[in-house]
């Protein structure tokens, strides 16, 4: 599942490489879930839609607010801890704990 | 994602439990705001109180929300929402709108600008916005406003914050030239004043724009609205959205105008053309598809500055502009106008490479204008040159033009000092003359005993010193007139000036009295003007003196000594005057005495000479008195010493005037003395000394005294022989040349009467023989002194008397031929007189008679005939006074008797009766004294007896009937 996890990022990293130049300035709060999944196989597509429904799940149990969604969502975008910062209105070292936390509970979710 | 990845905490985060590290969240937000709240607890304090918490991790997570915070930054690294509030819409741009804000964090107001909404979706536009504030903000120079920070509003809108330059005194530099044309100006040099501020302003913003260049950055949009002036008076430059960077690799230059194509870093897709404000833009940049030189451009617009700053309007490249009517002022009154007309149209040169190569060229002309000097647009002309030399080499001109002032003052005061000093000579020669006619007139009048006698002339003279009152002149005057006197004796024996006396006495009274009201008038009195009182009053006493009127003297030097004594009660005198008068005083009372001696007095003159001794011993002492007074001071004293053992000798008390006289020698301290009053001093008390002790029976030492006295003698001489008639040598003395003369036969002769007496005859031959050389020298000097002629007559008859009772024939001789010569050349002179002919009458009588007595009867006749023919000579000159008609019969009587025995008495008879007739014209004188007829008569009578004893009984008995009457019994 970690290998799995590792995956999802490294693809999101290059859909958002292509993207960077067009949307560098756009808002991070349009960021559109749905466009993450847009390159993937369809079968594929259904596999990481369901994980990462899992994984958000997960943080939503944690965090009714659904900060720890965005911060991950965002994340997963790669967007900068400071950028995050910046759009969430928080410290850097407040979102990197944040993001040390969301990795330490999906860990544990995955750990078999 | 290198960033978050850096960040990632380290392994041991990764076994951390989910529970546990949201503890550790949730503390570090604690501590966050701990750290807000201003508290100061380190993380390892503050992580004491979590002790469910591992320490080493919290504390590491402490230590990062620590240095973050410390840090500065933001939570979020944005401003938050509301840190610009009131914002007022100031501008609007092509690109943006500029408002005034509150900055809230830093309590300020700001100026905000911001992208114009419709562009704020145009990337090209937010790019280039973007562009110019990073630009703007990269310029640090006070000409650049500053930027204060940029970021986007919560509409989304970017913007930027900067400086605001508002306020009084603030503007566009586009408003400075408008209102500098629309002025009113007092004069060129107000206006020129306003025109250099303005230029100054110009100065800076080519300052500004060379450092922009230097940062490789063009603005591309100069023009005076772009340039703002800070309330300081700061100039600024505005409005960086046309600026650019430019790669300077790619910029032409003047030496080599050919370049590839530049190419902006900055924007690169931006367009070239068209870019900047018409009028202000520079050709190449409005029509060329791009610059060689983007530099260049920018050196345009600021010439076109300076073209609007000149002409209130852009230089005309369009039509519109052209047409555009703004008033301008005329500047043509400002200096050197047409050099800032040149900078202008240099910059604004068509072609780039013909305008300025950089900015700081521009810039120094401007400066260069500014200051006066040539600028490197306009070569200056050589008279241009010449003008502005002075203001360029001031120490040079200031040098040169002291340097003819004073040459030119010099000059001035050179011609001045001149025409004074020709004035002064004029003045003088006047003076001169006057006192030249003066004198001359006097001596006119003296000399015309006639005129003299009338005395109106001297009355007038004399009444108009006292008019004037002017103590010079009249000292002048009367030292001139006693002169004349003094060199003309026999002037005191015409009847005429005896007539005169009277008047002259009481003048001269008032004219003292005049000096002593000056005197008085006069506050502290000055001491000269005592001097010349004391001299005046013993000058004027010496003539009444003269006069034979001892008794006006007297009273003449008692009431002047009176008055200086009244003087003298002023206690408020500087000691020199009152020394001074204490002086005069003394010397006056001292001639007093004189004068009582000379009257034989002796009794009434010892008490003046105890006052004198009184008043002046005292001022021996004195320290303050200066040397030529003490000197006085010492010979008036020796002189009173010397008086008073004359008394004391002529009654007896030789011990006592022993005493005196030693006392007054006690005075003299020096060998020689110093003046001629000392000289005289000297010889008085010398001659004095030597009475004495010939009364004493101490005749050596009478004779010794006497040998100093005619030393004294000699250097009073010789004194005079520097100024002959010694009235001038400060000397006051009663004896002036011809009592001095006197004084020397007197003493000589005293010499020789004295080594007669005690020694003998031979040994008075050389005294007599030196005095007679001195007389004749003396006489050759001053032939009209009637006294020297008497006393050489004396010197001479005793000479050659000793010579031939000596023996000494052919000495003898010589002396009576010499005699005879002198007389001779002295009648020649025109100024030859009575006493003069009788020297020569003399010469051959005397003569006569020695060589008689050598049995030389020959040539003892012939002398006598030479006498008589000198009688005869003088009596043709007018000159028939009773002594030459009684020597007439003197030497006819000679002549008749030395003949008598040698010729028939035929012959030798009519020297008889021309001796008879001479008598009888001399006993029909009304002048001639008694004496002198009984003389006459007797030499007659002995003329008949000795007929008689030749037997010539008959013609004895004739003449005898023809003597007068009354003396026909001898």
């Amino acid at each position: 599942m970690a290998s799995m996890v590792n995956r999802v990022t490294s693809h999101y990293r290059f859909i958002n490489a292509q993207k960077r130049t067009v949307a560098l300035n756009q808002p991070l709060d349009k960021v559109d879930e749905k466009s993450l999944l847009t390159l993937a196989t369809p079968e594929a597509q259904a596999e990481l839609k369901d994980l990462i429904e899992h994984l958000l799940e997960t943080l939503d149990q944690d965090d009714p607010t659904g900060e720890l969604r965005e911060i991950a969502l965002l994340y997963l975008q790669e967007h900068s801890a400071s950028a995050i910062a910046k759009k969430m209105r928080r410290r850097k070292t407040n979102i990197l704990q944040k993001i040390h936390l969301i990795r330490l509970m999906w860990e544990k979710t995955l750990a078999p | 994602m290198n960033e978050s990845q850096g960040m990632t905490p380290p392994d041991p985060y990764l076994s951390v439990d989910p529970d546990l590290w949201r503890k550790v969240i949730a503390a570090a937000v604690d501590y966050e705001s701990h750290l807000a709240r201003g508290m100061t607890s380190t993380p390892e304090e503050f992580a004491a109180a979590y002790d469910d918490i591992p320490s080493e991790l919290l504390v590491c997570e402490l230590h990062r929300m620590l240095d973050e915070f410390r840090s500065g930054e933001t939570c979020w690294g944005g401003e938050p929402p509301n840190r610009y509030s009131d914002l007022r819409l100031l501008k609007s741009g092509g690109m943006g709108e500029i408002y005034q804000a509150v900055d809230l964090e830093c309590n300020r107001l700001v100026a905000i600008k911001k992208i114009r909404c419709e562009y704020q979706e145009d990337p090209v536009i937010r790019s280039r916005f973007r562009a110019e504030a990073e630009l703007t903000a990269s310029l640090e120079h006070p000409g650049v406003i500053p930027i204060y920070g940029q970021g986007i509003d919560p509409q989304g809108r970017d913007y930027y914050a900067m400086r605001l330059i508002a306020g009084e005194g603030c503007g566009a530099f586009s408003e400075s030239i408008r209102s500098f044309h629309r002025r009113f100006y007092s004069g060129p040099k107000e206006l020129s004043w306003h025109l250099k501020s303005l230029i100054r302003r110009l100065v800076d913003i080519a300052d500004t724009v060379a450092y922009a260049h230097s940062q490789n950055v063009v603005h591309r949009d100069l023009k005076p609205s772009n340039v703002l002036i800070g309330p300081y008076g700061e100039t600024l430059i505005a409005d960086w959205g046309l600026a650019r960077k430019v790669d300077q690799a790619t910029v032409a230059t003047h030496e080599s105008s050919h370049a590839r194509p530049p190419n902006t870093s900055a924007d690169a897709s931006l367009p070239t053309q068209g870019v900047g404000t018409p009028g202000y833009i520079a050709p190449e940049a409005e029509h060329g598809p791009y610059q060689k030189n983007p530099f260049a451009a920018d050196i345009y617009s600021l010439g076109a500055i300076l073209h609007c700053i000149l002409t209130n309007r852009p230089p005309a490249m369009h039509q519109e502009i052209e047409t555009t009517t703004t008033e301008s002022i005329d500047l043509s009154s400002v200096p050197a106008i047409t050099s800032l007309r040149a900078i202008a149209n240099k910059a604004t040169s068509l072609e780039w490479t013909d305008r300025y190569p950089n900015v700081e060229s521009f810039r120094s002309d401007l400066l260069c204008w500014n200051a006066g000097e040539p600028v490197s647009a306009r070569p200056e002309k050589w008279w241009e040159k010449a003008i502005r030399w002075p203001s360029r080499h001031r120490i040079a001109a200031t040098g040169i033009a002291t340097g003819l002032a004073i040459c030119l003052l010099g000059g001035f005061l050179f011609l001045l000092y001149q025409t004074k000093q020709k004035q002064n000579a004029i003045a003088q020669s006047k003076r001169l003359q006057i006192a030249l006619d003066e004198s001359s007139r006097l001596l006119g009048e003296t000399l015309k005993a006639n005129e003299i006698a009338e005395g109106r002339r001297i009355e007038a003279f004399n009444s108009r010193l006292l008019a004037e009152r002017r103590e010079d002149l009249a000292y002048d005057g009367l030292l001139k007139f006693q002169k004349l006197l003094v060199t003309n004796q026999e002037i005191f024996q015409s009847p005429a000036l005896a007539q005169l006396n009277d008047t002259l006495a009481s003048q001269s009274k008032s004219m003292l009295l005049a000096i002593v009201s000056n005197l008085q008038q006069d506050r502290p009195p000055n001491p000269s003007s005592v001097m010349r009182l004391g001299q005046m009053a013993c000058r004027l006493a010496y003539m009444e003196l003269n006069l034979n009127q001892p008794d006006k003297a007297n009273e003449l030097l008692e009431q002047t000594s009176a008055s200086l004594q009244t003087l003298l009660e002023d206690p408020h005198l500087p000691t020199d005057t009152q020394n001074t008068m204490h002086l005069m005083i003394g010397e006056m009372k001292c001639e007093q005495g004189a004068i009582q001696m000379t009257l034989g007095k002796l009794k009434e003159a010892a008490p003046f000479f105890e006052q004198t001794v009184g008043k002046l011993e005292p001022l021996l002492t004195q320290e303050e008195l200066q040397s030529d007074q003490l000197h006085m001071a010492r010979s008036i004293t020796a002189r009173a010493w010397s008086y008073l053992a004359m008394v004391e000798t002529h009654q007896g008390n030789l011990n006592q005037a022993q005493t005196m006289q030693q006392k007054a020698l006690g005075l003299f301290d020096s060998e020689q003395p110093r003046n001629y009053g000392e000289a005289l001093a000297r010889v008085q008390v010398h001659g004095n000394m030597s009475i004495l002790q010939e009364r004493s029976g101490a005749i050596q030492e009478a004779l010794d005294h006497l040998l100093l006295a005619a030393e004294a003698v000699d250097e009073a001489f010789g004194m005079l022989d520097e100024n002959p008639t010694g009235f001038d040598s400060g000397t006051n003395s009663l004896a002036p040349p011809f009592d001095l003369i006197e004084m020397r036969s007197q003493i000589h002769h005293e010499r020789a009467r004295l080594i007669i007496a005690h020694q003998n005859q031979q040994s008075a031959i050389p005294v007599l023989n030196e005095l007679f050389q001195k007389e004749i020298s003396s006489l050759r000097q001053i032939p009209q002194q009637i006294k020297l002629v008497g006393t050489f007559q004396r010197t001479a008859t005793t000479l050659q008397l000793l010579l031939a009772a000596s023996g000494d024939q052919q000495r003898a001789i010589e002396i009576s031929d010499l005699w005879t010569s002198m007389a001779e050349q002295l009648v020649a002179l025109p100024i030859a007189s009575q006493p003069h002919w009788m020297l020569l009458i003399n010469a051959h009588h005397t003569a006569g008679h020695m060589l008689q007595q050598f049995h030389r009867n020959q040539a003892a006749t012939e002398r006598y005939q030479q006498a008589l023919e000198s009688c005869q000579e003088a009596v043709n000159r007018d000159i028939r006074t009773p002594d030459i008609v009684y020597q007439r019969v003197e030497l006819q009587m000679h002549l008749f008797q030395l003949l008598l025995q040698e010729m028939p008495f035929a012959e030798v008879e009519k020297h008889f009766s021309q001796a008879a007739e001479s008598a009888k014209e001399l006993l029909s004188l009304p002048s001639a004294p008694e004496s002198l007829k009984e003389a006459a008569i007797d030499q007659l009578q002995r003329g008949i007896a000795s007929m008689r004893s030749a037997q010539q009984e008959e013609a004895a008995i004739r003449w005898q009937d023809q003597l007068p009457s009354d003396r026909q019994n001898p």
